[in-house]
């Protein structure tokens, strides 16, 4: 018999290396021998990653496969989304609309943060289910979009949005938080048309008594 | 049912943002009720220089996606009451709108407002094409150089051949002493090759530079040169007929002396 899958071990869990070539029924059934076969071996509760392949399956087929793995207590780690761009851009993978979206354990969102190693400059768009970290600015004209919270290590000039699924607590910190547009869950705070002197602190953005507040990030 | 006018020039730079931006301030000015409308997908600027980047929610790609409707997407200006902005997208490009979108858009929009100013951008692509699908007549700006001229015209006889004739023009950043001295093309030069309607002569105005910072358009400004030029336009496109800009020609102290010793 071909091998189809392959399960290879990393730092955190298990990896899932699919054949590309190989017809979705028979991977099915070679993925259940195996969990079948080595049921001892799998932890239970051990994270598995799938690599991108899986976009060749249907939404349907994705769930089959999530749901083969939990029968046998197996958790799916999230992928990690790639940097949305413009076409225009060459040194950056665009990510495939409708990328898989996993379902994520919900009250552990901050584990699952998304590293941008970099500078986002005008025109580029980072969208994450989870908490987005920037290691870089925000200039104006680029958008972060996250399910959790947002923290910038650098200038944000940009728009902001952190809870995006309507999470009230999510808060946005940057080491200079001179943001367009802030909006957290559903509100939405604009920057003020007069030019103000920004703190020379770090600064947190959250939401307090129905508004969007600013304060020391150390508060 | 209101007007469709695109401000269009080929050549990227010559001012058709500000200008953009400023007709639709003179309009409002005059009560008149004025949408801009930035097609330029991906290199948005109007909002900018129109001092309402911070106020944008949804945009014009927004709006053609289904995504929301058209009156969650229009900004109110934050001086004129009638004045209204819908911009450009900045995270997608040229071709996430369709000129077919573009006319039924330009369509609606023409039925609440008086008139419907479209910021074209640079090119001849399919941004160039979106921006003129929906509009009733073109104002072509150029600057007294060779290569804006050459480009001004090539847009002219694009326009023509998609049917909107007669096409008016704007003609920027006219410095008089070098004209003077022959150092820069005359209008005269440029309307003979393009055989259009002249519409306007803006001067160069550092002011317009100050103006584009802050986010206030020079019309605002009575003392700025630059913007009654363009409230001149603005009653011409009305109907007045008011007449061209006198450019004084101001000589500096030094060409004064060196005319003194006949340098």
């Amino acid at each position: 018999m071909r091998e189809m899958i392959v399960f290879k071990g990393y730092r955190d869990g298990l990896e899932l290396i699919i054949d590309e070539s190989a017809e979705f029924g028979a991977i099915l059934s070679q993925l259940k021998n195996k969990l079948d076969s080595a049921t001892n071996f799998f932890m239970q509760g051990a994270m598995v990653k799938i690599p991108a392949v899986t976009h060749l399956f249907t939404d349907s087929q994705q769930q089959q496969i999530y749901r083969l793995l939990a029968d046998y207590g197996l958790t799916l780690k999230e992928e990690e989304p790639e940097v949305l761009e413009n076409q225009a851009s060459s040194q950056d993978v665009e990510l495939a609309e409708g990328a898989i979206s996993c379902s994520v354990n919900q009250e552990n969102y901050e584990t699952n943060a998304f590293i941008v190693k970099r500078t986002l400059r005008n025109g580029q768009c980072v969208k994450h289910t989870g908490a987005v970290v920037v290691l870089g600015d925000v200039n104006p004209g680029a958008e972060v979009v996250a399910g959790g919270d947002i923290m910038i290590f650098g200038a944000c000039r940009g728009v902001v949005h952190a809870g995006s699924e309507g999470n009230e607590q999510a808060t946005i910190t940057a080491n200079r938080l001179q943001a367009m547009q802030i909006r957290i869950a559903d509100m939405i705070a604009r920057s003020p048309d007069s030019q103000v002197t920004p703190r020379d602190c770090a600064e947190r953005a959250r939401i307090a008594d129905g508004q969007v507040i600013i304060e020391p990030a150390h508060k | 049912m209101g007007e469709v006018i695109v401000i269009t020039s080929g050549k990227g730079g010559v001012g058709k943002t500000t200008t953009t931006a400023n007709l639709g301030t003179g309009f409002a000015l005059l009560g008149k009720k004025v949408v801009l409308v930035d097609t330029d997908i991906g290199l948005r600027n109007l909002d900018v220089v129109m001092g309402l980047e911070n106020r944008i929610v949804y945009d014009l790609v927004d709006v053609t996606d289904g995504n929301c409707r058209l009156k969650q997407a229009l900004i109110r200006d934050k001086r004129y009451e009638t004045l209204y902005l819908l911009p450009a997208a900045q995270t997608r490009d040229k071709n996430a709108v369709s000129p077919d979108q573009m006319k039924q858009l330009c369509q609606e929009l023409a039925e609440e407002f008086d008139y419907v100013i479209i910021d074209c951008p640079a090119g001849i692509e399919q941004g160039f094409k979106n921006a003129i699908a929906g509009a009733d007549q073109a104002i072509i700006v150029t600057t007294p150089e060779v290569s804006a001229v050459r480009d001004a015209d090539r847009i002219i006889g694009l326009l023509e051949s998609e049917g909107k004739c007669h096409p008016k023009l704007v003609v920027n950043r006219i410095r008089p002493l070098m004209v003077k001295k022959g150092d820069m093309m005359n209008i005269d030069d440029i309307i003979e090759i393009l055989a259009v309607d002249l519409l306007g002569i803006i001067p160069e105005d550092e002011f317009i530079v100050v103006s584009t910072n802050r986010g206030e358009p020079a019309v605002t400004n009575p003392a700025s040169l630059a913007g009654m030029a363009y409230k001149n336009i603005v009653r011409r496109l009305l109907g007045e007929n008011v007449p061209l800009m006198i450019l004084e020609v101001h000589e500096g102290f030094f060409e004064r002396l060196k005319k003194l010793f006949g340098v």
